[in-house]
């Protein structure tokens, strides 16, 4: 008899204890209920991230929405004359001073120019500059990586790295392809590059391989490497995969 | 008989003699605390996520707590509330610091910025492709034109406006968790930008390794042992993985580093390793092992909760206090969302988490030979909703392929990369070997083809799907904590309505 009411009385117990659980759900519901939507667009005053290394100067400034001036902030106090900072490929790299609003190519002016090392594609001369910029002209690159095949059918391997140079990847391998002489800077020209060769880009197979050697034999060379587009069966996402293996001389 | 059974009827006739609560010392709580922690945490983050504030929404972690112990536990231990007590507190302290360390919206105004750092990671975003860059002030965030080729370990100098990670306007996605959960919460527009050589580094090495790999190994293995090695998928590969509903095995997940750890454990369990180290030695060893290959692999969610999971079971074994699959899992799965709570909004944890949850449920029980192709099946359906939520549609195939894909893949990995070997050191003939993993390769393509084209419906998101997915999955969990009895069942379904009425 006693151990049937313990029993009872833990049977008791157990769905007591199972309210009290729902009675936390309950509970959280109604926390859900009452604070739901109620401070979503209360502005958080939280700063996430690290502190930065500002530039010397506050940027420029940022472009306040026409719609909504503040009255209290003050209008940003416009420097009279904006200082720059050239290096790189450049007849004389420093610092200049130039008028608000100028463009990189102002700049590379005041620095007399570019030397016949600087790489021009690498740069936007049209490019908006501002107070307290840093423009670094980049070289052109050193003559790309000769992979190296050893008569016997060695792997390849690169005679001259260079940390400046693009990634070397598909080149053809030496071991289950002929020697790599296509490769224009460490990539596949898609000019001259036969289908094995092709086969080695990203994303390329049989087919696709084959579709860009008819492309070629019927229209002629590639113009740049967004012709690809062009070829059946290449598409924006596989010309991205494929982009820094290619070139097009 | 087993030791839980005996264990039932020794508490029985105690019970009967002393009046104390029968208890199952591996039931419930007892069995995998964090777990409770972990379902506190993540409704707290969801009610985060819904726009509820931080300290309410971390209230909410204690009451799931307390909720989920008081339905779903039957038998209560000796010190059953201070141990529910301690849960809820700790809930509640994870809660707060995770929903405070969440990225906020519009939270830095923008500035200039002139530093320099390492890239560490290369990605193609949409028309661009996404660059991570390591600097003394933290970790920045840029997207350049994919002509500016960029590779990882290269020390870029760069200047340009800083300014907040801010979402797509329109668009579900959370770019900003995303990135946040990657350790960025600013995006860099660069105005000036000179990339050098960054030296020796982790990163430096993938992109050697990734450059050896797209030179020599043929396209098949190459992409496989990419995606499986460094986590980077070959777009071909990834659309037909997508259409087979295979794409989990292109994605470096507690799946690799099982197979890693398996093939750890099987080499120093050579009687002539045990002989060569002692117990720790190994147990060291193995750690180094599955930190490198997690680490190589590019830091993938999965890969590190199955890493930090595997590495407390090993910690676990070495202090002599094994602990359980259920219990490891959930571990790994906090210590993630600690570092880093926007983990908890990353499909690829969310995924992982969710399958090595069940997968540790199943352990619980007894296994048997039905337990592979019956857990291969649980994951696709506990997957479902947010699979389809994310991705839209999912291929019925998938539930078909992933019964042979997972065991074959879990020879065909290890096989290829081992006949791929001689051809990535370079020597003499390895390209027969390669060519053989090949074969293999093109002929699991062959297979999944004609399997994919007996189920060619792909499904998208559907209530009632969803229903049964969110339903095996809280069941089997249950299921690995307590017996599945009239009270289990009840909770379960009481939690799964409460947690849908509310969030």
């Amino acid at each position: 008899m006693e151990n049937n009411g313990n029993t009872k009385g833990n049977r008791y117990a157990g769905l007591a204890f199972f309210a009290v659980g729902v009675g936390c759900f309950v509970l959280a519901g109604f926390l859900v209920y009452l604070f739901s939507g109620k401070f979503v667009n209360t502005p958080s005053g939280m700063r996430a991230g690290p502190a930065l290394s500002l530039a010397t100067q506050p940027p420029s400034p940022a472009p306040e929405p026409a719609s909504a001036p503040s009255p209290e902030r003050r209008a940003p106090v416009e420097p009279k004359e904006w200082v720059l900072y050239i290096t790189g490929e450049v007849t004389s790299p420093g610092v200049y001073r130039l008028p608000p609003e100028s463009r990189v190519y102002q700049l590379v002016e005041a620095a007399g120019g570019l030397t016949p090392k600087a790489d021009p594609v690498q740069i936007n001369m049209a490019s908006p500059l501002g107070d307290g910029m840093h423009v670094h002209v980049p070289a052109l690159r050193p003559v790309a990586p000769v992979m190296e095949v050893a008569p016997g059918g060695g792997v390849p391997s690169p005679v001259q790295p260079s940390s400046l140079v693009a990634f070397p990847a598909s080149s053809p391998s030496a071991v289950l392809r002929s020697a790599p002489a296509f490769s224009s800077g460490g990539r596949v020209n898609v000019n001259t590059a036969s289908a094995a060769e092709l086969e080695t880009l990203p994303g390329v197979g049989p087919a696709i391989a084959g579709a860009i050697i008819e492309y070629r034999a019927a229209r002629g060379r590639f113009a740049s490497v967004e012709d690809l587009l062009r070829v059946k069966g290449i598409g924006a996402k596989k010309l991205e995969a494929m982009r820094n293996f290619v070139a097009v001389q | 008989m087993s030791e839980v059974q005996a264990s039932a009827i020794a508490f029985s006739s105690t019970e009967a003699r002393h009046d104390v609560v029968p208890f199952f010392p591996k039931e419930g709580a007892a069995c995998a605390p964090l777990l409770f922690l972990l379902a506190g945490l993540s409704v707290s983050m969801t009610g985060v996520f819904r726009g509820l504030p931080v300290v309410p929404s971390a209230l909410l972690a204690p009451l799931t707590v307390w909720g989920l112990l008081l339905i779903l536990s039957e038998h209560r231990p000796p010190r059953f509330f201070q141990y529910a007590l301690l849960l809820s507190l700790l809930s509640f302290a994870g809660a707060l610091l995770c929903g405070y360390r969440l990225p906020q919206s519009e939270s830095f105004p923008g500035g200039a910025i002139q530093t320099s750092g390492r890239v560490v990671l290369e990605r193609s975003w949409g028309g661009r492709r996404a660059v991570l860059v390591d600097t003394r002030q933290g970790r920045y965030l840029m997207k350049l034109p994919p002509n500016r080729y960029v590779l990882e370990g290269d020390i870029l100098s760069f200047s340009g406006v800083a300014r907040s990670i801010a979402p797509q306007p329109g668009s579900s996605f959370r770019e900003d968790l995303y990135w946040s959960a990657r350790g960025a919460s600013l995006e860099i527009s660069p105005e000036s930008i000179s990339r050098r050589d960054g030296g020796l580094s982790l990163a430096r090495r993938r992109t050697t390794l990734r450059k050896r790999m797209l030179l020599v190994l043929p396209h098949r293995t190459r992409g496989y042992l990419l995606a499986a090695v460094l986590g980077v998928r070959d777009p071909d590969l990834n659309d037909s993985h997508r259409h087979w509903g295979t794409s989990h095995l292109l994605a470096v997940s507690g799946f690799h580093v099982g197979l890693v750890a398996l093939g750890v454990w099987k080499l120093l369990s050579i009687r002539r390793m045990r002989l060569l180290f002692s117990r720790r030695t190994a147990a060291l060893l193995a750690s180094l092992l599955l930190w490198g290959y997690a680490l190589l692999a590019g830091g993938a969610p999965g890969a590190l909760r199955a890493a930090l999971m595997l590495q407390t079971l090993l910690v676990g074994n070495v202090l002599g206090r094994k602990g359980t699959p259920l219990n490891s899992v959930s571990l790994a799965a906090l210590l993630l969302l600690f570092w880093r709570p926007a983990w908890f909004f990353d499909i690829g944890w969310r995924l992982s988490v969710m399958a090595a949850l069940l997968l540790a449920a199943l352990a619980e029980r007894r296994p048997s030979f039905f337990m592979l192709p019956l857990s291969s099946v649980l994951i696709w359906f506990a997957a479902f909703p947010q699979v389809t939520a994310v991705f839209e549609r999912v291929p019925a195939a998938g539930l078909l392929l992933n019964l042979i894909a997972l065991p074959l893949f879990s020879v065909l990995y290890p096989l290829a990369a081992l006949l791929s070997l001689p051809l990535l050191i370079g020597l003499r003939h390895g390209e027969l070997l390669a060519g053989a993993a090949e074969g293999l390769f093109a002929l699991w393509e062959w297979i999944a083809e004609i399997l994919a084209g007996i189920v060619p419906w792909t499904l998208s998101w559907s209530p009632m799907l969803a229903t049964i997915g969110g339903v095996l999955f809280i069941l089997t969990i249950a299921g690995g904590l307590f017996p599945l009895r009239g009270r289990t069942i009840a909770g379960v379904g009481f939690f799964l309505l409460g947690t849908v009425l509310l969030l």
